[in-house]
């Protein structure tokens, strides 16, 4: 059943293969050289060490990082007076920017391929792969299950919350997916900036001097605000925000609406019961002590007229001091 | 790297210790409570100025600590310096009990009857109402609907028009379905937590913490640091009702702005407010733009009206030696003015 479509898992197989690589390196990661003469150097170290203990899908992230490192490298050789030029400092600065861009395509190709996000269910293909799938378990079937059933039988009103429930999911994996997009663009656009920033410091640009490896980093952490608010004001950008909080609020309106389901089935108190109740308690509070009615003044006067009277108001007004 | 080292280790040991600095340092007194909304009373730090008493009407969303934080970053300290009687509306913690609760249990609720306990406690007419971010537009209304009752109104961070170009958090909430939002229950302060981080999520979730190793392990310092963080991640949740309300009323219809605010239906006019009005906003702030601030000026009523910038952010504003500095005491010059 999971092989309905051909690439229907690549995504969430390659977390789980990179999620379970890290655990098996972890341990000859944590006996990295601990004769690092500088945070630039681990690095490279850690590489020479453990290369074959890097996971093939971090790989990848290696260029980039020694990249990223080699440009503190840099920096501390400038500061210590070292012989790294500036034109060596811009050149590391776009070579890590081009790997950075390189992953970024990479990543936002990956999230194409995320499972429902493009194919609508297809109830031909699911029915048939129901039937012939050689060896595929009977659990499998409801997580596979298409959204647009028509619901029958004794189970109806079940099977139509499980298919309402599943689109509500989708939806809400769909809005994410478009989010990381807008996130992959963010983190794009920092390099970029950073890139050029950097370029701009190695080329002794007033005003663009970077004067430590502190100063470097608060530079990137300026380009990735800088980023982020350029993505995060745009009308693209805030629409996705709330239909993530909608779309997020009514998988969970299901899930509790489930909840109570079951509740029932227990005699147990839900919260629809509860919430019933406090309407009560508060229609019978506000009966027995009534909010109070606001001033009925009429409408005030424009500003030079009301400029008279506040000041007669507070010649009038005075009142005996506060007690202590 | 050893350097780097040396550092953290030594910032995590501070860190530790600083763990459990409390906030708040002024005596108060709790005189009146109701369901969890309390209100205290600070006792004198000096001879009193003859001022009348002041109520400090807080945000929803956040604790209100922060105005009292410690020693030298305590907005009410300065106001008991300068001899002022102070008030604090302590709103509490909603849980599920709350999640009917609305803004006109709020506002014609709890701060009326907090306002009503200062009359009858100094037996006045009117007292002196500081409305602080969410609390200040809560002070608007309630003075726009009881104007007899608030002789000076002071807003601080207060947000009038929520729909202005810098707004951040106004543009992503345009588009809630807000019957959904409440179908859950009560807003959890996680869920806000999230939200102001994301407003400025690197320099929040990163930037921050390095630049607190980088900067001094001095352990008054980290102390400092665990006070602010305790504050930023101490959000009570929020009722559902209230906060859809809110949302819907302030944000998506800008309705402060527009005069479409109904609280148990009355209009919330800010024309009627026709006594004195300080408008204190900071001027970097990323939370309540100044533009957001600023049109206050032109929608009440009042000829007396000052606006106050300070240089510092939203958080600066209680917190930062220059607000420690200007704000205590040109609020009490000035309500002293209009005594």
């Amino acid at each position: 059943m999971a092989d309905e479509t051909p690439h229907a898992d690549a995504w969430s197989a390659t977390v789980a293969q990179m999620q379970q690589e890290m655990l098996q390196h972890w341990l000859k990661w944590s006996a990295a050289p601990a004769n690092a003469s500088g945070p630039f150097e681990w690095w490279p170290k850690l590489g020479a060490t453990a290369a074959s203990a890097l996971p093939p899908s971090f790989q990848q992230f290696g260029p980039a990082w020694e990249l990223y490192f080699s440009l503190g490298r840099a920096l501390l050789q400038d500061f210590g007076g070292g012989e790294a030029k500036a034109a060596d400092l811009a050149s590391r600065a776009q070579s890590f920017a081009a790997v950075m861009d390189t992953w970024f395509e990479q990543l936002g190709s990956q999230l194409g391929q995320l499972p429902n996000f493009r194919v609508p269910p297809d109830p031909q293909q699911w029915w048939q792969s129901l039937m012939h799938a050689p060896g595929a378990p009977a659990s499998a079937a409801p997580n596979s299950a298409p959204t647009d059933f028509a619901a029958l039988g004794l189970t109806r009103e079940r099977q139509e919350a499980w298919q309402k429930f599943a689109r509500l999911l989708t939806q809400y994996q769909e809005v994410q997916a478009k989010l990381a997009r807008q996130w992959i663009k963010i983190g794009a656009e920092t390099t970029k900036k950073f890139a050029a920033r950097v370029s701009a410091a190695g080329s002794g640009a007033p005003g663009a001097s970077i004067e430590s490896i502190k100063a470097l980093y608060d530079l990137w952490i300026e380009c990735a605000e800088e980023a982020y608010g350029g993505v995060a004001h745009s009308p693209e950008y805030c629409q996705l925000i709330a239909e993530l909080a909608n779309s997020s609020h009514a998988v969970r309106a299901e899930q509790q609406r489930e909840l109570e389901s079951w509740a029932r089935q227990f005699d147990l108190p839900t919260r629809a019961e509860v919430n019933a109740l406090h309407q009560q308690v508060k229609q019978l509070r506000a009966q027995l002590r009534p909010q109070p009615r606001p001033s009925t003044s009429p409408p005030p006067p424009p500003k030079a007229k009301a400029k008279a009277e506040t000041k007669k108001k507070r010649a009038m007004g005075r009142r005996p001091r506060a007690r202590k | 790297m050893l350097e780097f080292a040396r550092r953290l280790s030594a910032t995590l040991t501070g860190l530790g210790g600083a763990a459990t600095a409390r906030p708040g340092c002024s005596r108060k007194q709790l005189v009146w409570s109701e369901d969890k909304v309390t209100l205290y009373r600070y006792e004198p730090l000096t001879r009193p100025a003859g001022i009348t008493p002041i109520l400090i009407c807080y945000a929803l969303v956040n604790r209100p600590y922060m105005m009292d934080l410690q020693v030298d970053r305590s907005l009410i300290r300065g106001f008991l310096g300068a001899g002022l009687d102070v008030y604090l509306i302590d709103w509490g913690y909603p849980d599920g009990a709350d999640r009917f609760n609305d803004l006109d249990d709020y506002i014609r609720g709890y701060l009326h009857r907090c306002v009503q306990y200062l009359l009858d406690t100094h037996q006045i007419t009117a007292v002196n109402l500081l409305g602080v971010c969410q609390g200040g537009t809560f002070s608007l209304c309630y003075t726009a609907l009881y104007p007899e009752r608030v002789k000076n109104l002071i807003t601080m961070v207060t947000p009038v028009d929520f729909k202005t170009p810098e707004n951040l958090l106004s543009k992503w909430v345009q588009g809630l379905d807000l019957n959904l939002l409440v179908q859950g229950g009560n807003v959890s302060g996680d869920c806000l937590n999230g939200i102001y981080l994301s407003l400025m999520p690197f320099r929040l979730t990163q930037q921050k913490y390095v630049d607190m190793v980088q900067g001094s392990a001095d352990q008054r310092q980290l102390e400092n640091f665990m006070r602010m963080e305790r504050w930023i991640f101490d959000s009570p949740d929020q009722a559902a009702e209230a906060l859809r309300q809110f949302i819907q009323w302030f944000y998506q219809e800008n309705g402060l702005l527009n005069g479409t605010v109904m609280l148990g239906g009355h209009r919330v006019d800010l024309r009627r407010i026709v006594q004195p009005v300080l408008n204190i906003y900071a001027s970097k702030d990323h939370l309540v733009p100044p533009s957001a601030s600023v049109p206050l000026a032109r929608l009440v009523g009042t000829a007396d009206y000052t606006a106050l910038a300070v240089d510092v952010g939203h958080i600066g504003m209680y917190v930062s030696a220059r607000a420690q500095r200007e704000v205590p005491r040109k609020i009490a010059a000035w309500l002293r003015e209009r005594e």
